[in-house]
């Protein structure tokens, strides 16, 4: 989702409450929480995930003025992520087992002598690799309480709400057509005819008492 | 039921939506908005159909006019409803063209009018205020198609037109 330029790709999203009125202190104490901290391997890290800068992704250190502008919010979330290549761990994990048993002159490595080569290897290959980098713009429009997330994928918008609630302390809800379809009727008065509604068939050759229900077994 | 199966079960209803507007778009001109207003709408390419149960298999069509191909048709007649499609909107002179996906309402490659050249905080500002424009006339539309959805009698009328464009195609 360009913020400047380009086609714009979004899950549209809802905060659902009331933001409070000293939020600009409390977000700016969560920004700094939240926001991107690189991955540390020797923690065991394969993975980060953090708010940054949407101008400036190797930018994490947020303040209001840097993300607040009028009555949006902007941001980017940023992760990474550290793959490593398993044709290189595979063949320098042989290499290694090899060299072992060369040095111990021997034929075989006990289960829990390979499992220490196999860590050793890993951990190097995470040192010397480089992590894949993607940043994902949010906006959100506080006058409305509409956030538009710049990814489609399930996964990540599951993250992004979690990182949402957690940072902003408020929940927010992705407006799928059921949800906004509920709203409309809970408004209306009409939830729980909108619980019993069915498909209706739009094919002239299916008549409209053979629409069928899935049957949970 | 939890929300979660809810949402899953009645997904059913952003597919109709995405359907209906396709039956709109061919039979009506433009479409009442709140406040007055009107939008159209334009099925563009590719499309892409898909049944309620049953039938695991999905129809996509591209090409100049896959909306008006005898596919189309076809896969309309199998009862198989809009999945997800590229369309265009107009409200004024202004229009947005986006894929919308029928299950989540997931946009996909939003075009909308051009900004111009100016400092970064006016243009972010602008170019929300677009998407907003956009969110607002989906969200408007969706409300025209529950209200028709929900009136037993209404429904069953426009069940019919719908029947009739589709035998039609």
């Amino acid at each position: 989702m360009p913020l400047t330029a380009g086609t714009v790709t979004a899950r549209t999203w809802r905060v659902l409450e009331t933001i409070p009125p000293n939020f600009k202190e409390l977000f700016e104490r969560n920004l700094q929480r939240q926001a991107f901290r690189p991955i540390d391997p020797e923690r065991g890290e394969l993975e980060s995930m953090g708010w940054v800068n949407a101008r400036q992704m190797l930018d994490s250190n947020l303040n209001l003025n840097k993300v607040l502008f009028g009555n949006l919010i902007v941001l980017g979330l940023r992760v990474d992520k550290l793959v490593i290549n398993q044709k290189l761990f595979r063949a320098t994990l042989r290499q290694e087992i090899g060299k072992k048993l060369r040095e111990l002159e021997r034929e075989r490595l006990s289960r829990e002598e390979k499992l220490v080569i196999e860590d050793k290897v890993r951990m190097d290959l995470i040192k010397r690799t480089q992590p894949n980098t993607a940043v994902y713009e949010m906006v959100w429009r506080l006058e409305t309480g509409h956030v538009f997330f710049g990814s489609t994928s399930e996964k990540l918008n599951q993250s992004f709400s979690d990182l949402f609630g957690e940072t902003f302390q408020v929940s927010i809800e992705p407006q799928f057509p059921f949800l906004r379809a509920q709203r409309w009727a809970d408004a209306q008065q009409l939830s729980a005819e909108l619980l019993e509604v069915l498909p209706a068939p739009f094919s002239p050759d299916m008549p409209v008492d053979t629409v069928e229900v899935p049957v949970e077994d | 039921m939890g929300v979660l199966e809810l949402i899953q079960q009645k997904a059913f209803l952003g597919k109709e939506f995405l359907t209906w507007l396709w039956f709109r778009s061919e039979t009506s001109g433009a479409l009442d908005l709140r406040g007055g207003r009107t939008a159209e709408v334009e099925m563009m390419g590719p499309i892409v159909l898909d049944a309620q149960y049953g039938d695991a298999r999905m129809t996509t069509l591209k090409g100049e006019s896959p909306a008006t191909s005898p596919e189309a048709r076809a896969a309309l007649l199998e009862g198989k409803k809009l999945k997800r499609a590229k369309l265009k909107f107009k409200r004024d002179d202004n229009e947005w063209v986006a894929v919308l996906d029928g299950e989540n309402f997931n946009l996909s490659g939003l075009t909308m009018p051009e900004a111009g050249r100016m400092p970064f905080d006016d243009l972010i500002a602008v170019r929300m205020e677009w998407v907003m424009e956009f969110e607002n006339i989906l969200a408007d539309l969706f409300e025209v198609f529950m209200t028709l959805r929900m009136d037993a009698g209404d429904w069953s009328g426009e069940l019919v037109r719908i029947h009739d464009w589709v035998k039609s195609k």
